[in-house]
């Protein structure tokens, strides 16, 4: 039945049984000692002196808290708890002699307050050192069931023994279960933290995580914790005036024994069949609106019925059955992703001095009220409403908060890489450009241009005598309003290097310096010629440069001087050329040098046109140059997109090109260019090709933040998904009979190889969906051996894939795969919870009998191959019927032997 | 050591990626490498990592020194210029050597998973980065005077002999899959790298490549023995390696001459393709330069004051 229930797996009895335990203990105690409190406490001081009682209680129990904080440093958080519940068992037991009266019955009432806020913040605080959030997710559902059936015990065994016994006999009962509690938990000494010592550990000297990272999540919590504590406490006090208003001492005791049995036997079936089920049909973000929702509602009815017992007691009802249920497992969940410096930093504190400090204001104000004879269960009821208003936004706008909390507690701080300098930065560059290393020189020179410094670099550089530096330089100081770099850079016309002299050439030749191009014209290197000749025909009116006879010459010219002057004159081009040099470069084009095909391609870039469009396509095939080819189509725009298109969607396109053609779209970056992507992934017959489509639209989604037709996507997830599962049911039988065979390592491999590679398809298609996720760090997650990473990436799954886009029939099964994939289960297990476990073949023969029809030629033929090694009638039968199908073998190479069992 | 990026002189960072990794990069390529680098100062007797432990960052030193030790293993340092941890994290396993730097150093750290991504986000920087430690490697273990670096004999199966027989592509597949070169390689991958492989037949005495040309193939000997002639000596290769060792993998005119010394089966892939496959499988650029790092610690080990490039 528990199983049925609740999700706890080999390995996970002996920790459940143990928090368990002393989770029913603690709470059978708690409530034992809390009806005794409260019927003492109201039969001797009545209702009115519940505020004081309150705001006593906060003080001490923030003193309180920070004695146990001290503890906790001292001795370690298990050791902690043991030691403060046996002070709470030796505590309690002392009030069992103790004379009734007004004195003892509040501190009684203190101490027992005590205890309630101590030991139960301690024992979950120790929780989240025993569990990861994956774990918790399913098994404080039954921890905090077992504190259900503690309350539920302990006001039923305080209600049977009040028939009979004392109210203080259920205080030395109390201190026994606070005994058995210390006990067990004395010996639980399974820390998560050990079993994540084998899990890699990061950063070393990465930066810890500041305090501030993460508060603003934190800070939310707090609020939710605040309006808990408050709303809480007022709904406690509209309950004990009605009910003392209502009942005799005796009569009360056995009315709070009754009220704490309902509102414990409600607690534990929210916890046994609620809550597990609301957190898979919720999820954690849903469980934490219900109760301030609950509160709201019993809030605004007691106010409007003058608090009505009804109303008050389906108030403080809701908050006594759900607090420690529902809510209590919804706020681990939701603190779990958050750093433990930011835990520590910021929840103990709040949930020990806070919530005192937040009971100590409510208490105040009640006091303040009934001084002023206000407190009025109306009035009080009214206050509660609008601390519920407050609560219930607070929950319901945690969604994005929550997702960038764990997103950032998988993500690795990045830096910033366009950042701007600041004066000392700065002057340790400028500094750089006196170093006697060339690199640092150019890259100071090239910080310094990309931060808008550029003023910065002297003109003294160009007496630089390294060519890469004077290249860099001269790029930087041509700028308009800037002359100093002249007479220099005329010095260098006079340079022995031809390089330096070509730099000067087209410096000078931007100003129009006709001396300069005349020397140009008549150098002897064909390189800085073909400078002079560019320049001399851009100084002049529009001409037809392609008949000119200098350049005519220049492009019929053969041998290396031919080479190096057609080179540079398209380095020329490439850099001040207009429209007028297109038929130069076209011509240059079709002659097809691929010693100039990169400064080709550069050029085209500067002067597209759209009769290049064929060229640069077909270049595509080469990789030399893709990355210039891919920005020269985008230069030509929107023809060469529907070129490309074309040229995809036909399928007698070279197939070299066509597998790169989806990535050259997406440097397009536009809608058009996703959407016409996403819509080839549903006829595209090529593997490798829709893969790379995938990508494309990927990195289309995440860099220009395109939004792709999500129906589309989500049939690409879908599809990846199920081949994942469909393949990981195939390999099962494969991998638990290990054969050493080639042919079976060979089908293994390629088997495994694919099983990789359909997640990989899977989460490319989840990352386009969400194009402003990480999602390959959740892949990472998943895939990773850190258990905590790969839980806080499943919630973070688990919370992204509650979104409407996957309610529909179009995303069906795609969730349960996705949350899947994260457990920590065994391939078999997983299969099973995702609806794929009857797909798993019983032996080995089946699996392969099954590989050999596979559409994926192959894993059909490495399937094939390892049926021919095992010689089994059923396989040999397989194989034949295959091979008279289709030629199984192909793509192996080999030859059918035409397989007979003798 | 700055515990903080918030104190990372920014200009000082990206001055000292600009010049650690600005040859294997272009602009792009650096803009994200940028984003993953911090700067990190570290005083003497500082460790940066211990043996036995995860690889969970990899440092480049800009200036100062680091030293790497293991018991029974001969020192290795690291000065400017050179890589710490790079090693073991192209192997894919904990560190080898406990690292601590032997004076006041600058070093830049990369998270090593965010390199990874960086690596397989830009192939063509894994690729450079493959062909770079495979120059500098082949030039150290000739400088070495050590021929025998070069020489293998280590028939670990008893490899079937093809004869005249066309090699089928099957068993390409099984023969690149049991290469040391492409161990750990995904079976995909190598299926293509089979398909598009050349088998080339060689009689004794054939050149199979020339120092001083720029062969566009990587070759592999399939069977038989080849002749390494190299500039200071020469070498025999023999079972299923690499025909000129890690020459094969760099870029540029080789320094060795490669004939057969029996008739002898290679198989040749075209560079291109190898880097097409390596772009489609980034699994088999890091089984590549895992390759390249045993190699790498292997020169490392042999040298005789322990300085170090790449550690």
């Amino acid at each position: 039945m528990a199983e049925a229930v609740f999700d706890v797996r080999r390995g996970e009895y002996a920790r459940v049984v143990r928090a368990g335990g002393a989770m029913f203990a603690i709470l059978a105690g708690f409530t034992l000692s809390e009806t005794a409190r409260d019927s003492l406490f109201l039969g001797a001081n009545g209702a009115g002196k519940l505020a004081t009682a309150y705001l006593l209680l906060a003080g001490i129990a923030a003193l309180a808290v920070a004695a146990n904080a001290w503890l906790v440093r001292r001795v370690g958080r298990r050791a902690a708890l043991v030691i403060t519940l046996l002070l709470a068992a030796i505590g309690t037991a002392l009030f069992y002699p103790a004379q009734r009266g007004p004195t003892i019955a509040l501190v009684l009432y203190l101490w027992t307050g005590l205890i309630g806020t101590v030991v139960v913040i301690q024992f979950w605080l120790l929780a989240g050192t025993r569990f990861t959030s994956a774990e918790a997710k399913r098994l404080y559902g039954p921890i905090a069931a077992s504190g259900a059936v503690g309350t539920l015990f302990g006001a039923v065994t305080a209600w049977a023994l009040l028939r009979a016994l004392e109210i203080e006999t259920l205080l030395l009962v109390a201190a026994g279960f606070y005994v058995i509690a210390a006990a067990l938990l004395a010996r639980d000494n399974d820390s998560v933290e050990s079993r994540l010592r084998g899990a890699q550990i990061k950063r070393r000297f990465a930066v810890a995580p500041s305090k501030l990272r993460g508060q603003g999540y934190a800070a939310r919590l707090a609020v939710l914790t605040v309006c808990a504590t408050a709303a809480a406490l007022l709904a406690d006090y509209l309950l004990k005036s009605a009910a003392a208003a209502a009942y005799r001492t005796d009569d009360l005791a056995r009315f709070i024994a009754r009220y704490n049995g309902t509102v414990a036997a409600l607690s534990l079936v929210f916890q046994v069949v609620g809550t597990a089920w609301l957190v898979r049909k919720i999820g954690v973000l849903g469980m934490i609106v219900v109760l301030p929702i609950l509160m709201l509602v019993g809030g605004a009815a007691s106010a409007v019925t003058a608090g009505s017992f009804i109303a008050v007691c389906f108030t403080k009802g809701s908050d006594a059955s759900l607090r420690y249920s529902v809510t209590r497992v919804a706020t681990e969940l939701l603190w779990m992703p958050v750093a433990e410096n930011v835990r520590l930093g910021v929840r103990e504190p709040l949930e020990s001095v806070g919530t005192r400090l937040v009971q100590a204001i409510t208490a105040a104000m009640l006091l303040a009220l009934v001084a002023l004879h206000l407190a009025h269960a109306t009035v009080v009821a009214a206050i509660l409403t609008g601390i519920a208003v407050v609560w219930t936004l607070t929950a319901a706008r945690l969604r994005s908060r929550y997702l960038a909390q764990l997103r950032s507690s998988l993500g690795r701080k990045a830096f910033d890489s366009n950042h701007e300098l600041d004066g000392e930065a700065a002057a340790t560059v400028v500094d750089a450009l006196s170093s006697d290393d060339d690199r640092r020189v150019i890259a100071a020179i090239q910080i310094l241009v990309a931060r808008g410094h550029a003023r910065s670099i002297p003109a003294m550089l160009l007496r630089h005598d390294s060519i890469d530096v004077l290249t860099a330089t001269l790029a930087a100081l041509t700028t308009p309003g800037r002359t100093d770099w002249i007479p220099l850079t005329r010095k260098l016309l006079k340079s022995s290097d031809p390089r330096a002299r070509t730099l000067a050439l087209r410096a000078l030749g931007r100003i129009g310096d006709h001396t300069a191009i005349f020397d140009g014209l008549c150098d002897d290197d064909p390189g800085v010629s073909a400078h002079g000749v560019f320049w001399s025909l851009q100084s002049t009116e529009p001409v037809a440069v392609q008949d000119n006879p200098a350049v005519v010459r220049l492009l019929a010219e053969a041998g290396p001087r031919g080479t190096t002057g057609r080179r540079e004159l398209l380095n020329a081009i490439r850099s001040d050329g207009d429209q007028r040099w297109a038929d130069v470069l076209l011509v240059l084009a079709f002659a097809g040098d691929d010693e100039t095909f990169e400064p080709l391609v550069h050029a085209i870039e500067h002067v597209p046109d759209e009769r290049f469009i064929p060229f640069l396509i077909t270049r595509l095939g080469t990789r030399g140059g893709r990355a210039r080819v891919h920005a020269a189509l985008v230069a030509i725009g929107d023809s060469a997109l529907t070129a490309l298109e074309l040229a995809f969607a036909d399928l007698d396109t070279a197939p070299r090109v066509r597998l790169h053609i989806p990535s050259a779209i997406a440097v397009f970056g536009t809608p058009r260019a996703a959407h016409g992507l996403a819509t080839s992934l549903s006829n595209e017959p090529s593997g490798a090709v829709r893969h790379r489509v995938l990508r494309a639209i990927a990195r289309i989604a995440t860099r220009d933040e395109v939004i792709v037709d999500a129906s589309l996507l989500l049939a690409e997830l879908r599809l990846h998904l199920h081949e994942h599962a469909r393949l990981l049911a195939l390999e099962l039988p494969l991998i638990a009979e290990l054969d050493a065979r080639e042919s079976a390592v060979l089908l293994r491999g390629l088997l495994r190889d694919y099983i990789s590679q359909a997640l990989d398809r899977a989460f490319l298609a989840l990352q386009a969906l969400h194009p402003r996720e990480d999602i390959r760090e959740i892949q990472r997650a998943i895939k990773g051996d850190d258990p905590r990473a790969r839980a806080h990436a499943t919630e973070f799954l688990d919370t992204l894939t509650r979104a409407r886009l996957y309610a529909g029939p179009r995303a069906e099964g795609i969730r349960a795969q996705l949350l899947v994939l994260g457990e920590d289960l065994d391939a078999r297990e997983r299969l099973t919870r995702s609806g794929w476990g009857d797909r798993i073949p019983p032996s080995v023969a089946a699996a392969v009998t099954q590989l050999i029809r596979d559409p994926d030629t192959l894993l059909a033929a490495c399937a094939g191959y390892f049926a021919l090694d095992l010689r089994t009638p059923e396989l040999v039968r397989a194989v034949d019927e295959a091979v008279g199908e289709r030629p199984l073998f192909a793509p192996l190479g080999i030859a059918h032997p035409g397989l007979r069992v003798a | 050591m700055s515990p903080d990026p918030e104190l990372d002189d920014a200009g000082r960072r990206e001055l000292d990626v600009r010049v650690g990794f600005g040859l294997l990069a272009s602009e792009v390529e650096l803009e994200s490498l940028l984003s993953i680098v911090r700067r990190v100062d570290v005083a003497r007797g500082q460790l940066l990592h211990t043996r036995g432990q995860p690889v969970a960052s990899l440092f480049q030193v800009v200036a100062g020194r680091v030293e790497l030790q293991a018991p029974d293993a001969p020192l290795w340092h690291v000065e400017d210029g050179g890589a710490v941890g790079l090693l073991d994290f192209a192997l894919g396993r904990s560190h080898a050597r406990t690292a601590t730097a032997a004076a006041p150093s600058q070093l830049l750290e990369l998270d090593a998973a965010d390199y990874r991504d960086y690596l397989e986000d830009n192939y063509e920087v894994g690729h450079r980065i493959l062909s770079q430690l495979s120059n500098r490697i082949t030039a150290a273990m000739i400088a070495s005077r050590d021929s025998t670096l070069f020489a293998t004999s280590d028939l670990t199966h008893q490899e079937r002999s093809f004869g005249d027989v066309e090699i089928p592509l099957v068993e390409r597949l099984i023969i690149l899959s049991r290469m040391p070169v492409f161990r750990g390689t995904s079976m995909q991958a190598l299926a293509k790298l089979a398909q598009n492989a050349v088998e080339r037949r060689y009689s004794v005495g054939d050149v199979i490549t020339e120092a001083g040309t720029s062969p566009d193939v990587v070759s592999l000997l399939v069977e038989g023995t080849v002749e390494l002639v190299l500039p200071n000596g020469r070498a025999r290769r023999e079972g299923r390696h690499l025909v000129a060792h890690l020459e094969e993998l760099a870029t540029g005119p080789r320094s060795i001459t490669a004939s057969a010394a029996t008739d002898t089966i290679v198989l040749q892939l075209e560079r291109e393709d190898l880097i097409d496959r390596i772009e489609e499988h980034f699994d088999l650029c890091m089984t590549l330069l895992a390759y390249v790092a045993g190699e790498q610690i292997r020169v490392n080990n042999a040298s005789s004051d322990g300085r170090c490039r790449v550690a």
